[in-house]
């Protein structure tokens, strides 16, 4: 009984002693009140106290006392107060648990901030406990160690204060592999308790506790918090306070992150709430029936579109554009049946009118099922944006449209260049612009207000009209106005100057042609053949003459000069001197002569300041040339065979106003088929080319061209050496060929003569240029012939001649006649090999024929250009 | 002859006896032509007349080149004549129909 009250069992200590010592201060006065009533003679004499009785070990017990007073004499006088007290702690706790619990709860909900719920939870348990401290303690977790942080703890007045934040290593090692592990400790004295180290059992105590409990709270495998009893005096903990304790921490814990969800959602919600109220976007949210659950002011200012009542949908539908709400119903349907946001770029309408471009965002937001619950929208605006994009996607069409300009002009103005017409230059004009400029493109006679005039001459213009397939696809725009102006322009100098050049060609070369000889024609005894090329009307009209005509003797007179100059002056003094040497050529001594007569001559015609000229006299009976030249290059002559010489006597210096009063002369003559030929420097002058490379060409083409008729060989000579675009000059050739005279050849009746045969037909055959095809047929047809009438002969025994002749006639048949004087009669022995002979000459020739007469024996063969009869 | 009007030159190249004529053949050296192809030709069992280089061949050449292969076929011989067909002797022989019984090539056959 008496450890109940934690008396000395000797009995000395008295009532008030033990009153003040032992009863806890709260049940002091209650318990001394009971006592004094239960010894009132006038009450009911009984005590029935429940009071808390220290314990040795400093805790308190709670104590039922139950007691009856005893009283002597009268009046009557208490003499003992008889009771017994039991031990009731057990069912205090049990309630007192209870109770605490309530009021815990209570106190714990109506707190929202996580910092109150703890200050209040270790309040309570600190002073339900009689604690010396009693700290709720938030775990961090860094890298080196567990730190503590007590934001609020309970302390009983006379003790310090830990709020602070604690290394948990300090600690001590080993119980804090405890409190992770989430088992709770409890320590009745440090400074005895085994599983603290020396250290730490002189640590603990300078922070004033002796005694401590610390509950952990481990969340998701984490040391999340602690619950932790503080004693400054040693302290057996009871299991109850300590199961106590481990509820209330977890409550405690539960609450604090009950708060702190709603502390975060309450501040989310805020954030939203002012995020969307301050930010340039459009945010709206929709609900799955289509209602407007929010729209943030933006929305109606930007769009002036009401929200409330609207659908959210259709509330986009009205503010967007036109032209983006099919695509825009499109993007958003499929959006919304597969419950997937919806992206897109398009243009609202302002409250002012005007359209802006947003960028659209519609996100839908799920239950934890998947399901869609709100559609959230938000629009940005990205029309700046848009439109520097627009503006820099212009620029560089721009760009691409100018560079491809100024490709296309300096193609037009290269291919002007190029053009020796105005209607050469506009058909290349047309064919650029269309497709390089527009689709279309032409050119009209007749003005055109849609279209743009361009000069084709001085006092001429067509009109230039373009036009695109589609306009909406490729405006028609200022800078293409720009353009085909600059384009007319330049495009009218070029072909006004062109249209100059042209009128003036044109007249020079009517002039030229006037001036010229109207046709040179070929006599018997000498072919002539001139060629004059002003080509195409690329080329300058220049002022090349040439001219063949008969003297008063007989003989024959060519000439070929070259005015230096072109265009009209050019083409006039080359038409004077032209008719001057006409004139002056039959009372001139010799070629070198008349040069320098014409020299004389040529100081007065105006433009002829400078000029070459070639002159020959051929006498077509003695086939001699007596020749000269003044800066001419030489005449060249090609013989029946192809090889050539150049006539390089009878040279002096060009008509250049110097007379030259001795001008020489040479004589050369011309063998049968051979071709005498005078040029200008047109046909063996290149840029950037020696002359010698000319003159090498102009007798290598010769030499190949040989075997041809003089008219082909003149045409041909031209073609060979150069094309327009290589001839920068007019040209002239003037061809003269002696004819070589008519085949005749007799022959003895012997097979050896045979050979001497073939040989002369060949020389024959060159001299008159028969092809070597022609000729390979009539050497065989002859030679069958020649040996029949050698074979006759060698029968008959008479010793005949044999005659061969050969001849062209009009139209170039070459016709060869053999004779002899018997008669041929077939070989008995052998007819088929005299059939054979005949079959050979009918077979090669155009025609075969032969006579027989008392006489001799014709045989008539001919062989035209074109090839045999068979 | 001085100044022969037509050349044969023999040869012996793998069992076949070759013939190059060259120059030309007519009435006055067809004969000794002939001779000479014959006795160039000797024993080979197969004889080719290369008459590529050939300037002239009149119907008495040809007489003697039909000949001359209507002996060794006699013999059990055979004879290739080359003569391309753009030549003077291959159009010849085309014209008058020769190169239908003879066998004639365009060019030495490997």
């Amino acid at each position: 009984m008496l450890e109940l009250f934690n008396l000395p069992s000797d009995g000395t200590l008295s009532l008030s002693a033990a009153l003040t010592s032992m009863i806890h201060p709260d049940d002091r006065g209650r318990y001394a009140a009971a006592v004094a009533d239960a010894l009132d003679p006038a009450g009911n004499r009984e005590l029935r106290q429940d009071i808390r009785v220290l314990q040795a070990h400093g805790g308190y017990h709670w104590v039922a006392v139950t007691a009856r007073a005893n009283f002597e004499g009268d009046p009557p006088t208490p003499t003992r107060l008889v009771g017994v007290a039991a031990d009731v702690t057990g069912r205090y706790a049990a309630e007192a648990r209870r109770a605490f619990l309530f009021e815990l709860s209570d106190a714990l909900r109506s707190l929202t901030d996580p910092l109150e719920i703890k200050a209040h939870a270790v309040d309570l348990l600190g002073r339900h406990l009689m604690a010396s401290r009693a700290l709720y303690l938030d775990v961090v977790h860094e890298p080196d160690s567990d730190y503590y942080i007590a934001e609020r703890d309970f302390h009983q007045p006379a003790v310090a204060g830990s709020v602070g934040r604690y290394r948990a290593d300090d600690f001590g090692a080993t119980l804090f592999a405890e409190v992770r592990a989430g088992r709770t400790i409890t320590v009745t004295d440090v400074s005895t308790d085994p599983r603290l180290s020396e250290d730490e059992r002189l640590a603990y105590p300078a922070t004033g506790v002796r005694a401590f409990v610390t509950v952990p709270l481990v969340k998701d495998g984490s040391h999340a918090a602690s619950l932790t009893l503080h004693q400054t005096a040693p302290r057996t903990w009871e299991p109850a306070e300590i199961a106590l304790m481990e509820e209330v921490a977890e409550r405690t814990w539960t609450a604090v992150e009950r708060a702190r969800a709603e502390q975060e959602l309450r501040e989310s919600e805020l954030r939203f709430r002012e995020l969307v109220e301050v930010t340039a976007q459009l945010v709206w949210v929709g609900r799955l029936d289509g209602s407007v659950e929010f729209a943030n002011d933006n929305w109606l200012t930007s769009t002036g579109v009401e929200p409330a009542g609207n659908d959210h949908r259709s509330m986009l539908f009205i503010a967007a554009h036109p032209d983006d709400t099919d695509r825009l119903r499109a993007d958003w349907a499929a959006a919304e049946a597969h419950g997937a946001a919806f992206e897109g770029e398009l243009r609202l309408r302002q409250r002012t009118g005007e359209y802006r471009w947003f960028l659209v965002r519609i996100v839908p937001l799920h239950d934890g099922t998947g399901s869609v619950l709100k559609w959230f929208g938000v629009a940005t605006d990205i029309d700046d944006r848009r439109r520097a994009d627009d503006v820099l996607r212009e620029q560089e069409r721009r760009g691409q449209r100018s560079r491809a300009r100024m490709e296309l002009l300096a193609d037009v103005i290269g291919e002007l260049d190029r053009a020796s017409t105005v209607e050469d230059g506009l058909r290349s004009l047309v064919g650029l612009l269309a497709p390089g400029f527009a689709d279309r493109a032409a050119v009209t006679g007749t003005p055109d207000p849609a279209g743009i005039p361009i000069a084709t001459g001085r006092d001429s213009a067509v009109t230039l009209v373009v036009a695109f397939d589609d306009p909406a696809g490729r405006p028609y725009l200022d800078e293409d106005l720009a353009f085909l102006e600059d384009l007319a322009a330049r495009v009218g100098v070029a072909l006004t100057g062109i249209s100059i050049r042209q009128e003036e060609h044109r007249v020079a070369l009517q002039l030229q042609r006037a001036l010229l000889p109207r046709a040179i024609v070929s006599r018997p005894d000498a072919a002539v053949c001139a060629q004059y090329e002003a080509g195409s009307v690329a080329l300058e009209v220049g002022g090349d003459w040439y001219d063949a005509f008969t003297l008063p003797d007989g003989r024959i007179a060519v000439t070929v000069g070259d005015v230096v100059g072109h265009g009209l002056d050019a083409a006039i003094a080359m038409g004077s001197l032209r008719v001057g040497i006409r004139a002056l050529a039959p009372h001139s001594t010799g070629p070198g002569a008349l040069l320098s007569q014409f020299d004389r001559f040529a100081v007065d015609v105006d433009g002829a300041d400078f000029a070459t000229a070639c002159y020959a006299v051929y006498d077509p009976a003695t086939r001699q040339l007596c020749y000269a030249s003044a800066g001419h290059p030489p005449m060249l002559v090609v013989d029946a065979a192809g090889g050539t010489r150049w006539l390089t006597g009878g040279r002096s210096g060009p008509l250049n106003g110097n007379v030259d009063t001795d001008r020489p002369d040479a004589t050369d003559t011309l063998e049968a088929g051979a071709t005498l030929v005078l040029y200008s420097d047109g046909l063996i002058e290149r840029r950037r080319e020696p002359i010698t490379v000319g003159l090498d060409r102009l007798e290598q083409a010769a030499t190949g061209l040989h075997d041809l008729p003089i008219e082909d060989f003149c045409a041909r000579l031209i073609d060979a050496l150069g094309t327009d675009h290589q001839r920068t000059d007019d040209v002239v050739v003037l061809c003269l060929r002696p004819p070589s005279p008519r085949f005749r050849h007799e022959l003895a009746p012997d097979a050896h003569e045979l050979r001497r045969l073939r040989r002369s037909l060949t020389d024959w055959g060159a001299q008159r240029h028969v092809p070597a095809a022609t000729m390979s047929r009539l050497l065989l047809a002859v030679g069958e012939a020649a040996s029949n009438a050698i074979e006759h002969a060698y029968r008959d025994r008479s010793p005949a001649t044999i005659t061969v002749e050969a001849d062209h006639e009009d139209g170039g048949d070459v016709v060869v006649i053999v004779t002899d004087a018997g008669s041929w009669r077939p070989a008995p022995r052998e007819p088929g090999d005299r059939g054979r002979g005949t079959d050979i000459m009918r077979k090669v020739s155009a025609a075969y024929e032969r006579t027989t007469t008392p006489a001799g024996t014709t045989v008539k063969l001919r062989f035209s250009k074109i090839g045999p009869a068979a | 002859m001085s100044d022969p009007l037509a050349q044969v030159i023999a040869a012996e190249e793998r069992g076949r006896s070759v013939l190059r004529v060259s120059g030309e053949v007519d009435m006055s050296n067809v004969a000794a032509v002939g001779e000479q192809l014959r006795a160039a030709a000797g024993d080979a069992p197969s004889v080719l007349v290369d008459l590529t280089e050939l300037g002239f061949l009149d119907s008495q050449g040809l007489r003697m080149i039909q000949r001359f292969a209507d002996e060794l076929a006699g013999h059990g011989k055979k004879l290739i004549i080359v003569a391309p067909a753009s030549g003077v002797v291959g159009s010849l022989l085309a014209l008058t129909g020769m190169d239908k019984n003879l066998d004639i090539r365009q060019s030495p056959p490997q």
